[in-house]
């Protein structure tokens, strides 16, 4: 398997430049958990945060749903709170949606998830923090 | 008896850098809620060894060319220093013990 690297900086520099549209996949209601401090944090930076999470009709104020293929919209970044081993099904379906990249938060690797979205053409990102990429990057 | 020192870019290379003792700092954001979990450890360890150790917290969101420059990719992100190089890095919230071993390490 070809080793897995990171985008350079300026690449996701660049990606965090031009999304609008942020699918958070595990996305909690508990202010305690990191997935809802770091939506919270994205939302305002002013991207667009979807929830993602059959448990919940609603986070942040945002619908939630159940899937990535529920979502009505253009999705740019898939960002992941979900263990590794549940990666797969949401690579496939963010392929399905034509997200352009797929970011695994801090702790998430899937090596073999991970290759098969770049072989889709998607850009991915594992085992960083995307709002702490932002604050760092931008 | 030590509160942690505020660190910024712009103080970061007098407190840190160039301090006399090795340095631990905490690498936070207000929105993240393991770092907050961390926070009473960091402090309680900076009381436990106040005179041998600074313990110092930087605020990334407010502080990124630091936090960029460390290449600091999640938080909590807890950095020792020492005569201004990075010596051991924990990234994640970690337990009390956990942190004590790793500062008995760099001060030994």
């Amino acid at each position: 398997m070809e080793e897995f690297k990171n985008p350079p900086d300026d690449q996701i520099r660049e990606i965090l430049a031009q999304s609008i549209t942020i699918a958070v996949v595990g996305l909690s209601t508990n202010p305690s958990r990191s997935s809802h401090g770091v939506a919270n944090y994205l939302k305002s930076k002013s991207y667009r945060i979807i929830p993602v999470n059959p448990r919940y009709p609603e986070v942040l104020g945002e619908k939630s749903y159940p899937a990535l293929s529920d979502i009505p919209e253009k999705v740019d970044i898939v960002d992941i709170f979900r263990r590794p081993e549940h990666i797969p099904p949401v690579v496939d379906e963010a392929i399905k949606i034509k997200a352009k990249v797929i970011w695994m938060q801090s702790g998430i690797v899937n090596y073999s998830a991970a290759q098969k979205a770049k072989q889709a053409g998607l850009v991915v990102v594992m085992d960083r923090c995307l709002a702490v990429a932002h604050c760092t990057l931008m | 008896m030590s509160d942690p020192v505020e660190l910024t870019d712009d103080n970061f290379e007098s407190e840190v850098i160039r301090s006399d003792k090795p340095v631990l700092v905490d690498f936070w954001a207000e929105w993240c809620a393991p770092c907050h979990m961390v926070s009473p450890v960091v402090e309680e360890i900076g009381r436990d060894y106040a005179d041998k150790l600074k313990v110092g917290k930087l605020n990334v969101d407010q502080n990124s060319k630091t936090a960029s420059q460390y290449g600091i990719m999640s938080i909590p992100s807890l950095l020792f220093f020492k005569q201004g190089k990075v010596v051991e890095q924990i990234v994640g919230a970690v337990p009390k013990i956990h942190l004590k071993e790793k500062v008995d390490k760099v001060l030994a």
